[in-house]
């Protein structure tokens, strides 16, 4: 009855388990390292990045809006960060940065796909009713020195699965090995114990005989 | 409230492998707990299973709530994380005597064939044993806690969040590890006195109570880090590092001597009571670890309360196949006559994008729905009103080799003709197998087409091992008593029994199983359904199968297998940057114009060559190494069974990598078609939807992961069918192995390569 009860969960959480590696990153944007840290007016500015090392590919930008006074977070502000590269390869890219996007919800976080390595200029720019305020500061990006560096969890998470078969069928051969030699035993104490059986043996003859003897016809034992 | 305090009531991480991992522990205890707990109740009372839960959830309060976020910008925050992981949470885990009900909640496979062998070793026992004993237990208590809270450490898991996840990790292992002499939780017998455990709490209380002194009176910054970053609510990062102090010190002597208050109360007055009452231990008799029950009836899909039905239905199946032949016509009609642009014509799109992804991942979730809803055998159906089907195939040709020939071919002109990139290509070949199907089965018995020619049919009779369910008897005591035997010969009323000569009580696996259910509505004791089945269990089933015979005795199937198992690799790399450049470079030195030479060359050597080569040579290291009485090409047909997983796993990731970047291609051409045919109510196609798509980062880890599992799957099957052959079971299966990792090497390599999006269009810029 259990089983019947609980195979829908099991397979429900099978395919979770399946499936959840593949579960797109809803709210990424998490903090980081700090880049920068200034007083702008009436507010505190920081700005985080992530990853880090900071690498050309899917990217966090996350900015930190305190009031000066009072060093609450402010709620009422729209972040902007853009991007414009030193070497003017390309134009300047604009990604607003909202609470939405972020983990941690006094952080706004901008999570954008940051294809070419460079150096960036960044202006942050925060505004809100009647204040506004930038801070800019540049941003080396490098290129991603091992692309594939992080796939290797992936690709190696069977090799601990097959050492840990490999114990269990280390154990299970000793097992076998410790039971075939108690059988041997076994079979040994059986041979020792055969002139019992052939006493045994002997003794139902005997009352075989006896019975013979009284009735005056065989019987069979 | 404040906006940081409502900031902190918003933050909640995202953590799927945090919940999984939460998830699945309480799943198997609370199943472990419920068989128990129906045996005996006053052992197994609800206090167990709410402290087990109740530490899982301190464990979610401290990895999955808005206390992870804001750790890293307060260090009270963190300090509070560490006191959850440490003092909370694992003494509440060991308090649910976790061990018993998760052995008894794993399924019964899992506990007998797997745990079993590993918690009976001496070794592990001894092993664990020393592990818990108070010595070590609080020397690795102690050394975490004051490793990690040594300030370059700390630093580096502040910055970093690989040092982060270890730093949790250590602090969760090693308080487990402290936690469990103190909570002794059943089946522990600890030989050493209880009156250890007072100088054991009273060490760790005082080497708390000293770090956390330290934090808390400092005049100057531990961790420089907190004096870096903004301070929220201008919380002064020394008053922050006072505060964290506190926090360890307090609650963290009142988690040390409230057991020791506990423990010393238990020693002085006397532990019997409890020992009387029955309450310390449980009692053995009623531990069902290991309990044999009858197995429980196996998951039916034909039991389902709406889809079951409707499968039984008689006519299920030609729904199915009439949807998916009027499919077919489309396809046919936008081929033949509208654009030739691939990405913008439906048989360029659905054919090779969708309706391949589909079928893998019909096979990876179901089982062979591909050749259930066939759209080839409508027409074969009703020419047979007027065709004989009369004639037997050829002796010379029941096998799998015509079939193997045709996928040959098919790979081949695949690649050499580019068919993917012609719409009247595709069209023509869907014709091509209308006319074949009803032409061959218009003239020939049961379903020869099926069985000994279709190239996808093969496919999926193949790659259908690996589904997890199969058309399989019930209850084979009902089959001994059946007399009619409906299921193959097919009943009087006129239903046919199973056209490809499958006799159910038979029947093993899914290889030449079409899924018709034709047995399943035949059967007059209602007695087929469509059973759950492991994945791969054919593979090592030594057993004869119905209308296959003993897989060892079929090279044909080997070679076909070999075929689709190397096949795959060829198609996917065929398609990869490196490999195309290659192709270019040898017809470039060659001096051929037209790369099609080059193709075939390349196909002959991959798709012959290589396999034959490399099968070969296993089989020649795996009889001398391995030994056993088998002929070469018995050994070789046998072992080359064990490469379906693998070769289905690059499949999978093959096609589900263009289902998956290019899905939205469809509904343009669905747009353009149904605009093409006067129909406007769908919209205007965005043509944007045709063109290929930047490759998410979490894709080639998917793929990867396809790759794995046809790997595990392979070396298991493999190592099963060289247990089965010869008592040097790893030395047979050595060579075996290498080849298939060799193969798993070349495929994690093809899909991190960049990979052509055949057939869409070129994104601008």
């Amino acid at each position: 009855m259990i089983c019947r009860s609980v195979r829908p969960i099991a397979v429900g959480l099978g395919l979770a388990v399946v499936s959840s590696a593949f579960w797109p990153v809803m709210a990424w944007g998490d903090g980081g390292t700090l880049r920068d840290w200034q007083r702008r007016g009436s507010l505190e500015i920081a700005v985080f990045t992530d990853p880090t090392p900071f690498v050309a590919g899917l990217v966090d930008i996350s900015v930190l809006v305190l009031d000066a006074a009072t060093g609450e977070p402010v709620s009422a502000a729209d972040v902007m960060v853009e991007l414009t590269p030193k070497d003017q390869s390309g134009p300047t890219t604009h990604h607003p940065a909202t609470t939405d996007a972020a983990t941690n919800k006094l952080l706004r976080a901008a999570l954008f796909e940051l294809p070419v390595p460079g150096r960036y200029a960044v202006n942050v720019i925060v505004a809100r009713p009647g204040d506004r305020a930038q801070l800019q500061f540049d941003l080396d990006v490098a290129r991603p020195s091992t692309p594939r560096a992080g796939v290797w969890p992936w690709i190696l998470w069977p090799v601990p699965i097959i050492a840990v078969y490999g114990v269990h069928r280390l154990l299970v051969g000793r097992r076998a090995h410790k039971e075939g030699e108690k059988e041997e035993d076994l079979t040994t104490e059986h041979t020792e114990r055969k002139p019992e059986k052939q006493r045994e043996g002997n003794f139902t003859a005997e009352v075989a005989e006896n019975a013979e003897r009284k009735t005056g016809k065989r019987e069979e034992f | 409230m404040s906006p940081a305090a409502d900031a902190f009531l918003r933050s909640w991480p995202l953590a799927p492998w945090l919940y999984l991992g939460l998830l699945l522990p309480a799943f198997v205890y609370l199943r472990g707990w419920r068989a128990l707990h129906r045996r005996d109740p006053t052992t197994w009372h609800g206090g167990k299973l709410a402290a087990f839960l109740a530490g899982l959830a301190m464990l979610f309060l401290a990895l999955g709530s808005p206390i992870e976020p804001f750790g890293s910008l307060l260090l009270q925050v963190h300090m509070i994380q560490h006191l959850l992981l440490m003092m909370v949470a694992p003494p509440l885990l060991w308090l649910g005597t976790p061990m018993l009900p998760m052995i008894r909640g794993v399924p019964r496979v899992v506990r007998v064939y797997w745990l079993t062998p590993i918690l009976r070793s001496h070794a592990v026992r001894r092993f664990f044993s020393r592990l818990s004993h108070p010595a070590p237990a609080l020397a690795c208590y102690v050394l975490m806690t004051w490793l990690w809270h040594s300030p370059g450490i700390y630093e580096a898991a502040l910055r970093s969040g690989w040092w982060h996840k270890l730093q949790h990790l250590c602090f969760l292992g090693s308080s487990l590890l402290f936690w469990y002499p103190v909570v002794r939780p059943y089946p522990s017998r600890p030989r050493w006195s209880t009156w250890l455990l007072v100088p054991y709490l009273l060490v760790a209380d005082v080497s708390n109570t000293v770090l956390s002194a330290l934090l808390t009176f400092s005049d100057r910054l531990v961790y420089p880090y907190y004096g870096q970053i903004p301070r929220i609510a201008h919380i002064a990062a020394l008053d922050d590092q006072a505060t964290a102090g506190v926090i360890m010190w307090v609650p963290g002597s009142v988690a040390f001597l409230f057991p020791l208050f506990g423990i010393g109360i238990r020693l002085l007055f006397g532990e019997g009571q409890a020992v009387r009452r029955g309450l310390r231990r449980p009692n053995v008799a009623s531990l069902p670890v290991v309990i044999r029950h009858e197995t429980p009836p196996r998951f039916d899909v034909l039991r389902l309360p709406v889809l079951g039905p409707f499968l039984r239905w008689r006519h299920a199946r030609l729904a199915f196949q009439l949807v998916s032949t009027c499919l077919a016509g489309v396809l046919i009609a936008d081929g033949l006559s509208g654009t030739q642009v691939p990405a913008l014509n439906l048989a360029g799109v659905l054919p090779w994008i969708h309706w391949r992804g589909f079928v893998v991942l019909a096979l990876l979730a179901a089982g062979n729905v591909s050749c259930m809803a066939c759209p080839f055998l409508v027409p074969r159906t009703l020419a047979r009103r007027w065709l004989p089907a009369r004639l037997r195939w050829p002796r010379a040709l029941r096998s799998k080799w015509p079939s193997v020939i045709l996928l040959l071919l098919f790979f081949w002109s695949y690649e050499a003709f580019s068919l993917w990139d012609s719409p009247w290509w595709t069209a023509c070949i869907i014709i091509g197998y209308f006319v074949m199907a009803t032409v061959v089965d218009g003239l020939f018995r049961g379903a020869s087409f099926c069985k000994h020619l279709c190239p996808i049919g093969q496919f999926n009779f193949v790659q259908s091992v690996v589904s997890p369910l199969e058309v399989k008897v019930r209850d084979a005591g009902t089959c001994l008593t059946c007399r009619t035997k409906d299921c193959i010969r097919g009943t009087e009323a006129g239903l046919p029994g199973c056209e490809l000569g499958l006799y159910l009580p038979n029947k093993a696996g899914n290889l030449d199983c079409t899924f018709c259910l034709d047995c399943v509505h035949a059967c007059p004791h209602d007695n087929v359904g469509v059973l759950a089945a492991a994945p791969g269990r054919d593979l090592w089933n030594e057993a004869r199968h119905s209308g296959i015979g003993r897989l060892a005795d079929r090279p044909d199937l080997a070679a076909l297998i070999l075929v689709l198992v190397f096949g795959g690799f060829v198609n996917a790399a065929g398609m990869v940057a490196p490999v195309v450049a290659w192709q270019d470079a040898v017809a470039l030195r060659l001096g051929l114009r037209s790369p099609l030479a080059v193709t075939t060359v390349c196909y002959l050597l991959a798709l012959v060559v290589l396999p034959v080569l490399s099968v070969g040579l296993a089989t020649v290291l795996s009889q001398r190494w391995g030994g056993g009485d088998a002929s070469p090409l018995e050994t070789a047909t046998r072992f080359s069974y064990t490469l379906v997983p693998l070769g289905f796993g690059m499949w999978l990731s093959h096609y589900g990598y263009h289902l998956l970047t290019s899905y939205r291609a469809a509904l343009p051409a669905v747009q353009r078609f149904a605009a093409r045919l006067g129909w406007g109510l769908l919209g205007t196609p965005d043509w944007g939807d045709a063109c290929c798509r930047p490759v998410a980062p979490w894709l080639p880890r998917l793929e990867i992961v396809c790759l794995d599992l046809g790997l595990l799957l392979a070396l298991y099957s493999g190592y099963r069918i060289a247990l089965a052959r010869t008592p040097h079971a790893g030395k047979a299966f050595a060579p075996w192995a290498a080849l298939i990792v060799l193969l798993f090497a070349a495929g994690v390599w093809i899909v991190l390569q960049p990979m052509q999006m055949r057939g869409m269009l070129a994104r601008a810029g």
